[in-house]
C-alpha cells in the first residue's frame, strides 16, 4: 500500500482503502487504518467526520410510479402538440413525425389503467384525469375553470368541449365565467347534471348518490329524472338515480366543512367514527372494520390531513381514543378502554 | 467511456429522435420531480415548471451543447428555472400554498432508512436534527445521498466549486455528529 498523505477530508473520502475500512470490506485495509488511527490520535476528529461523510445518510427512495411518469409524458406531448398547432402554417410540415409519435405514445398509454394519469385516449379527443388513494390534484381546464379533484376520483371531458365534464368521485369547481350566452359549464354524474355559468361548488358522486354543495353563485341541477332544481349558495342537495329520489335538500350552516378536503385538511364536525372511516376509505382506499360497537359510534371533531395517511390515522387514534391496526389494506379499530 | 451511452442518448435527442426524448424523460422526470418538490415544497409548481422545462428542451434541442452528464445538466438547468419561478410565484394566487417557509428542504422520518452511521438514534430525532442544517447543507446531502450524485456533478448543479461541496459536507456531518452526541448525553442524564 502506497504511503499517502492524509491531511484534509478529501484525502480520506477519495481514498479507496479508507472507504473499504469504513465499509469493513478489505482486511488489509482494515488493519492498515486501525493502525493509522492509533498512530495519529490528533487526526481522530477528521477521521470520524470523513467516516460519517462516506457513510452518509441512508434514504428510503419513494418509488415513482411508471404510470405517473407516462401520464406526465402524455401531458408534455399534448402541450407540444398544441403549441405546434398554434404555429404559423408554414411550420406545419414539421409536425408530421411528431403526430406519428403521438399515436405510438397513445397506444402505449392505452395499456395503463391505474395511476394518476393525464392522457389523450385512443380517440385523442378525450382527456382523463384520475387520482388514486390519498392523492388529490388541482387542475386548470382549457377554459380557465379551476378544479380540485379529490382522492379516488376521475374527471373526463372532450378536448373540444372542456365545459362539459363527467365526474366519478368528488371534485370542487371554481368555474370561470364566459361572457357568451351559450357558455354554461356542465358537470355530469350518474345521478344528475350540474349546470352553471360561473361559480364555486362541490360535487361528490360516491356511494351511489351525488351530493352537491354550492358555495357561491347560482346553479341549476338537472336530475336524472328530468326535473330541474335551482340552488342557492350554502345549499346542499343529495340525489340518487338508483332510487330516483331527492335524498336531501337543505341549507347547510357550514358548507366550508363539507368542502374542507380541497385545502388539504378534512374537517370533521361531530361525526361518528363510522362516518369518519367511510371518508378515510374514500380518500385512502382503506376499508375499516370495528372490533366493537362502542368505537363505531364514538363522535369526534377535528381536522385530518388528506395527503398523509400515517398522521391521519394517528390523529383519529388520539381523537377517538381507539387503536387502529393494519391488516393488509384493512384497518382494524378497537376501543382503548 | 463510462458516459458513452449517455452521450449517445443526448446526441440522438438533439437530432430529433423522439424515442431518445422519451427515454430521457422517463429516466429523469421522476428524480427531477422529487428534487423540485423538495426544493420548493410545492408539487403543482414543480410539475408546471418541469413541463415548461421539457418543452424548452424539446424546442431548443438543436441549440443545446454537448454534455458530459445529462443528469447534471438537467438538474442544474431545472434548478435555475425553478428558483426563477419560485420568485415569480410567491405573490400570485395560483400557487397560494407556496410560502417562504416551505422553500426550505425538509426531511421526514419516513424518508429515512436504517442508518450506517447514526443507527443508534431514532429516525424522528435524526430528521429533526437534519432539518436544522443550513439550506445548502441539506441540498448537498439530498443530492449526494438521496440522488447519489457524485461530488463533481453536484458542483455543476449547485454552481459551487469542488472544495465548497466537500466543506459543506464536512460541516454538515460535524454538526450532525455533535448534535447527536449531545442527544445521547441528554438521554443518559434522563435515565
Amino acid at each position: 500500500m502506497a504511503k499517502r498523505e492524509f491531511k484534509s477530508i478529501e484525502d480520506f473520502i477519495e481514498d479507496a482503502s479508507f472507504v473499504n475500512w469504513v465499509n469493513k470490506e478489505n482486511l488489509s485495509d482494515i488493519n492498515f487504518w486501525e493502525k493509522w488511527i492509533e498512530e495519529h490520535p490528533d487526526q481522530l476528529e477528521l477521521v470520524l467526520n470523513a467516516k460519517a461523510v462516506v457513510n452518509g445518510i441512508q434514504f428510503k427512495k419513494t418509488p415513482h410510479e411508471a404510470e405517473k411518469t407516462e401520464a406526465r409524458w402524455e401531458s408534455l406531448i399534448n402541450a407540444i402538440e398544441n403549441k405546434t398547432e398554434n404555429d404559423i402554417p408554414s411550420l406545419k410540415k414539421r409536425t408530421a413525425p411528431l403526430y406519428r409519435y403521438i399515436s405510438i405514445a397513445a397506444s402505449i398509454c392505452a395499456l395503463m389503467v391505474l395511476g394518476w394519469l393525464y392522457q389523450s385516449s385512443l380517440s385523442k379527443n378525450e382527456i382523463i384525469h384520475q387520482t388514486k388513494n390519498g392523492e388529490f390534484i388541482n387542475l386548470r381546464l382549457p377554459d380557465g375553470t379551476n378544479l380540485t379533484l379529490n382522492a379516488n376520483s376521475e374527471i373526463r371531458y372532450q378536448k373540444n368541449n372542456p365545459r362539459k365534464v363527467w365526474l366519478k368521485g368528488e371534485a370542487y369547481f371554481r368555474v370561470k365565467k364566459k361572457p357568451s350566452a351559450k357558455a354554461k359549464f356542465q358537470v355530469m354524474t350518474d345521478d344528475l347534471t350540474v349546470e352553471v355559468y360561473g361559480t364555486e361548488f362541490n360535487v361528490n358522486s360516491r356511494h351511489q348518490k351525488t351530493d352537491v354543495i354550492l358555495d357561491e353563485g347560482a346553479i341549476n341541477i338537472v336530475l336524472s329524472d328530468g326535473s330541474v332544481k335551482e340552488m342557492i349558495p350554502g345549499e346542499f342537495i343529495s340525489f340518487s338515480a338508483e332510487s330516483e329520489t331527492l335524498l336531501t335538500r337543505k341549507k347547510v350552516e357550514k358548507p366550508e366543512v363539507l368542502t374542507s378536503w380541497k385545502d388539504g385538511t378534512l374537517i370533521l364536525d361531530q361525526l361518528s367514527l363510522q362516518e369518519v372511516m367511510t371518508k378515510i376509505e374514500d380518500i385512502y382506499g382503506t376499508p375499516a372494520e370495528f372490533a366493537d360497537e362502542i368505537s363505531a359510534t364514538k363522535v369526534i371533531s377535528g381536522g385530518i390531513p388528506t395527503e398523509n395517511f400515517e398522521i391521519c390515522i394517528m390523529a383519529i387514534e388520539k381523537a377517538a381514543n381507539v387503536r387502529i391496526d393494519r391488516d393488509n389494506n384493512t384497518l382494524l379499530i378497537m376501543s382503548n378502554n | 467511456m463510462k458516459n458513452l451511452p449517455e452521450k449517445i442518448l443526448w446526441l440522438s435527442f438533439k437530432n430529433g429522435d423522439k424515442n431518445a426524448f422519451k427515454s430521457m424523460f422517463c429516466i429523469y422526470y421522476p428524480e427531477l420531480f422529487h428534487y423540485g418538490s423538495k426544493l420548493c415544497g410545492h408539487k403543482a409548481l414543480t410539475e408546471d415548471t418541469l413541463q415548461d422545462f421539457f418543452i424548452y428542451l424539446h424546442d431548443n434541442r438543436q441549440k443545446l451543447g454537448e454534455l458530459d452528464s445529462i443528469r447534471a445538466y438537467l438538474f442544474a438547468s431545472f434548478r435555475r428555472r425553478l428558483f426563477k419561478e419560485m420568485g415569480k410565484a410567491v405573490p400570485s394566487v395560483e400557487y397560494n400554498k407556496l410560502n417562504t417557509e416551505m422553500m426550505e428542504m425538509q426531511f421526514s422520518p419516513e424518508e429515512l432508512a436504517i442508518q450506517k452511521e447514526f443507527h443508534h438514534i431514532r429516525k424522528e430525532k435524526l430528521s429533526e436534527i437534519l432539518n436544522t442544517l443550513s439550506k445548502r447543507e441539506k441540498e448537498v446531502i439530498y443530492l449526494r445521498y438521496y440522488c447519489q450524485i457524485d461530488i463533481k456533478d453536484i458542483t455543476e448543479i449547485m454552481d459551487i466549486n469542488y472544495q465548497s461541496v466537500i466543506n459543506t459536507l464536512q460541516k454538515a456531518f460535524k454538526k450532525l455528529r455533535s448534535d447527536i452526541e449531545m442527544q445521547k448525553l441528554q438521554q443518559l442524564l434522563k435515565n
